[in-house]
């Protein structure tokens, strides 16, 4: 080829990819598809797919990390909960707060670890997470092991159950049993029965928060419930307004992330009535953790209030001491870094 | 709008490039003249009245220069130019960092003026001024044409990033040039590059810094310190010659031809290399219209000393109104002279590596005042740098991103050495047919494979 032609060549191949791609811009904004669309829309790019070679390319070169999310042994997720995010200030207010509840409200304190401790060894090498076994071990050591239930040890003796969901950060329904055992034995709690081996599943297309990553190949979970919990004539308040019967909310596996099947996120307050003949009530004071485990607790209550920590915005004492009355149970139920990240907002003197 | 966004690389450039090349030979700088405002009002149209007026005052001053040349006046005209340009270089770039600094000395509440900065405002002065000095001094002819001058100095190839270009560099090829096939097409190829280096390299090591920065200063290890300051250097290097790459490449396809800006400074063997390799246009008219004027022909001794501090903390600022830019400048200019007066003369004794080695060392400390934010961020790093700060030598986060990202500034240093460009001139002049035939290759599908890389991934993010 003549240097002439060489450089025709060239010109020519680097103006008709940009041409080409010019032209597939005005389409995807003004032609075709009828109304302004989005350059990069996956009918003319093939967006998710770029996405996902280069995302797959960069796993394959080592990288371990989405968005908030690292990328585990087998490809399970976990949601990123890095020591640096949690300062010696919030710890110590923890601590402090955990502290009161047990001590003023006589609450037993169940704080759940996350994915990320009790599967640490699937975690990337060297991921720098907040080391939530040395938290709790804090508080054990602090004069709260009498109303720390031991959640992490129960977890960590079933680690090669199903205990989180692939596509969601949430604990699944086995994994908040065997926390209710453990919260069982502690408190000398009378049993009921519930049949492990004979859950009921709901749903197999279980696509939780994860779900939104799109470049990674998550398989659909499963979402089970126990029979024992779903026939019972409960009626639940959200808000105190809103009257359901039953735990559960079947609309939540059609639109929005079924893990809220369990009892929703739509409320701040939700009370459940058991229609159990018992003395007392429990207040629990929770996050989305809190959820699936309800149904648990509630055939040793007459009434249970769940104060969702993720929608309350108030004050927690003043509604504490509205709230408790002589006969009730007070029950911290949040996982570790839910606890850790709503502490800003409860002050105390 | 930047040069590597959809807007630009596929609405802005085929439509103006289409209508650049359609229209007869003296219509082409009323096309370039009009695509550069088009360019320049993107984002905030106000500032074209700024350009504009800097443009016409100093064609003015240019006219009445020549006019009164050998006269007193003259001077006195020179002096009013640039008088008014720094001060609009002042005030529209510098003002409200002179603000904060009275307001902390003297604990004053002045309050700041909070204007944003033009786009291209330290590329574009500095082009004029360096039109009617140039002109002052005989070493560029005074441009009759009014047009021809605000095409000169509205021309959008460079305003993002430089190169700064000086008027002698163009004067020739403003009022008519010829565009060859050949220079087309390899500015073409520089501009696909320019746009890989950007879109590719420098947005991953921008990552790999990102997450260094977020991390509490005290608490890193001498390995993630280091890392960070490396991806950030690299990061910076890969941005600015990217953006210089492409404007070098844009100005072929016009049928000018822009100074190079970036000489493989990571590969420097001393600061004075590195200082002739780095942002190398800003250097030269630093040079030409700061340093030289203040030393005068018999520089040494103090002069030369000051001239250098100056000339240093101009560089440092030129990159932002910032206290941590002029620190940033005058650390190089300190080592600069250092070198000169005592350690060039030890270095000519140490290998090669070790020279390599501790110019590395001296730079990327000193872009850590570009990085922070603050003085004590800036010493924080420092302390981990040195391996004195609270996270030791090597931490759990300094392995985990070494896991994470250390195929990419591995990759980011390789290409910024110039390994790829000797290999590359060696097969161009090689007598090998084959080899020969592998260089002409690669020129044609390197290039265009980088454009459609870099294009799906703007357009995906």
């Amino acid at each position: 080829m003549s240097d002439k032609n060489n450089d025709r060549f060239t010109i020519g191949v680097i103006a008709g990819i940009i041409l080409i791609f010019a032209l597939a811009d005005f389409v995807a904004r003004f032609g075709l598809t009828g109304s302004e669309g989005k350059f990069g829309d996956e009918k003319f790019f093939r967006q998710a797919r770029y996405e996902k070679m280069v995302f797959d390319i960069r796993l394959m070169l080592g990288k371990r990390e989405t968005g908030d999310y690292f990328i585990g042994k087998n490809g399970r997720v976990f949601e990123q909960h890095l020591a640096k995010d949690y300062s010696q200030e919030t710890i110590l207010e923890s601590m402090g707060v955990a502290g009161k509840l047990a001590k003023e409200y006589s609450a037993s304190l169940m704080l759940i670890p996350s994915a990320d401790e009790i599967w640490k060894e699937d975690l990337p090498k060297y991921a720098d997470v907040f080391d939530q076994n040395a938290y709790l071990e804090l508080l054990q050591n602090t004069g709260l092991g009498d109303s720390l239930v031991d959640v992490r040890s129960v977890l960590k003796e079933h680690a090669v159950e199903k205990l989180y969901y692939d596509t969601d950060p949430h604990w699944t329904n086995i994994a908040s049993y065997y926390a209710y055992l453990a919260w069982r034995e502690k408190n000398a709690k009378q049993q009921y029965y519930f049949d492990v081996d004979h859950r009921m599943m709901v749903t197999k297309r279980f696509q939780g928060a994860y779900a939104a990553l799109k470049n990674l190949d998550l398989k659909a979970d499963a979402l089970y419930i126990f029979k024992e919990t779903y026939q019972k004539p409960v009626t639940v308040w959200l808000d105190e307004s809103v009257e359901r019967q039953g735990y559960y909310r079947p609309e939540y596996i059609i639109d929005g992330n079924p893990y809220y099947y369990f009892l929703g996120n739509d409320f701040v307050t939700a009370r459940i009535e058991t229609g159990r003949d018992r003395d007392k009530t429990l207040f629990v004071i929770g996050d989305s953790y809190a959820n699936c485990m309800i149904p648990f607790l509630a055939p040793h209550y007459r009434e249970i209030t769940f104060l969702n920590m993720e929608n309350f915005q108030g004050d927690l004492w003043e509604t504490l001491d509205a709230e408790i009355c002589e006969d009730a149970d007070v029950l911290l139920l949040q996982s570790v870094p839910g606890f850790l990240d709503c502490i800003g907002r409860l002050e105390i003197e | 709008m930047a040069f590597d966004s959809i807007v630009f690389l596929l609405r802005f450039l085929p439509i103006f490039l289409i209508c650049y090349y359609v229209v007869p030979g003296r219509m082409k700088n009323f096309i370039l003249f009009l695509g550069s405002l088009c360019f320049y009002a993107w984002g905030n149209p106000f500032y074209i009245v700024l350009l504009l007026f800097i443009a016409t005052t100093d064609y003015l001053q240019g006219l009445l220069i020549e006019r009164c040349r050998k006269r007193r006046t003259a001077g006195i005209l020179l002096g009013n130019a640039l008088v008014i340009d720094i001060a609009v270089l002042l005030f529209f770039g510098y003002a409200d960092l002179g603000i904060a600094t009275i307001n902390t000395l003297f604990g004053t509440a002045l309050p700041k003026t909070g204007l944003p900065i033009p786009m291209g405002l330290t590329i574009f002065t500095l082009q004029s001024m360096s039109y009617v000095i140039g002109l002052y001094r005989g070493e560029v002819k005074l441009q009759k044409n009014y047009f021809d001058y605000l095409v000169y100095l509205t021309l959008f190839p460079q305003m993002l990033g430089g190169p700064i270009v000086q008027y002698g560099e163009l004067e020739g090829r403003l009022h008519d040039r010829r565009i060859e096939l050949h220079q087309v097409s390899r500015g073409l190829q520089r501009f696909c590059i320019g746009l890989a280096k950007k879109a590719l390299l420098a947005d991953i090591l921008a990552e790999t810094w990102k997450c260094v920065s977020v991390l509490d200063i005290g608490g890193i290890s001498l390995g993630t310190a280091w890392l960070g300051i490396v991806a950030f250097g690299l990061q910076l290097y890969y941005s600015l010659s990217g953006f210089a790459d492409m404007a070098i490449g844009l100005s072929m396809c016009l049928g000018f031809e822009y100074p190079e800006n970036f000489s493989h400074p990571f590969a420097a063997a001393s600061v004075t290399e590195f200082a002739n390799c780095w942002n190398i246009s800003l250097m030269n008219w630093i040079r030409k219209f700061v340093h030289a004027p203040m030393t005068g022909e018999k520089c040494g001794g103090i002069l030369q000393f000051i001239a250098l501090f100056v000339s240093g903390a101009l560089i440092g600022l030129w990159y932002g109104p910032d206290l941590t830019f002029l620190l940033c400048g005058i650390w190089m200019a300190f080592f600069y002279m250092f070198e000169k007066l005592f350690w060039g003369k030890v270095q000519k004794h140490l290998p090669g590596i070790l020279n390599w080695i501790v110019t590395m060392i001296v730079v990327f400390a000193g872009l850590v005042f570009f990085a922070g934010n603050s003085l004590n961020e800036v010493w924080g790093y420092f302390l981990a740098m040195a391996g004195l700060g609270q996270g030791g030598l090597a931490d759990r986060r300094f392995w985990y991103l070494m896991a994470e990202y250390l195929p990419y500034v591995v990759l980011g240093v390789l290409l910024a050495m110039p390994y790829l460009s000797t290999m590359a001139n060696k097969m161009r002049q090689s007598k090998s047919v084959l080899f020969i035939a592998v260089y002409r290759l690669l020129e044609k599908t390197i290039p265009a494979i980088l454009l459609i890389v870099s294009l799906v991934k703007i357009a995906a993010s």
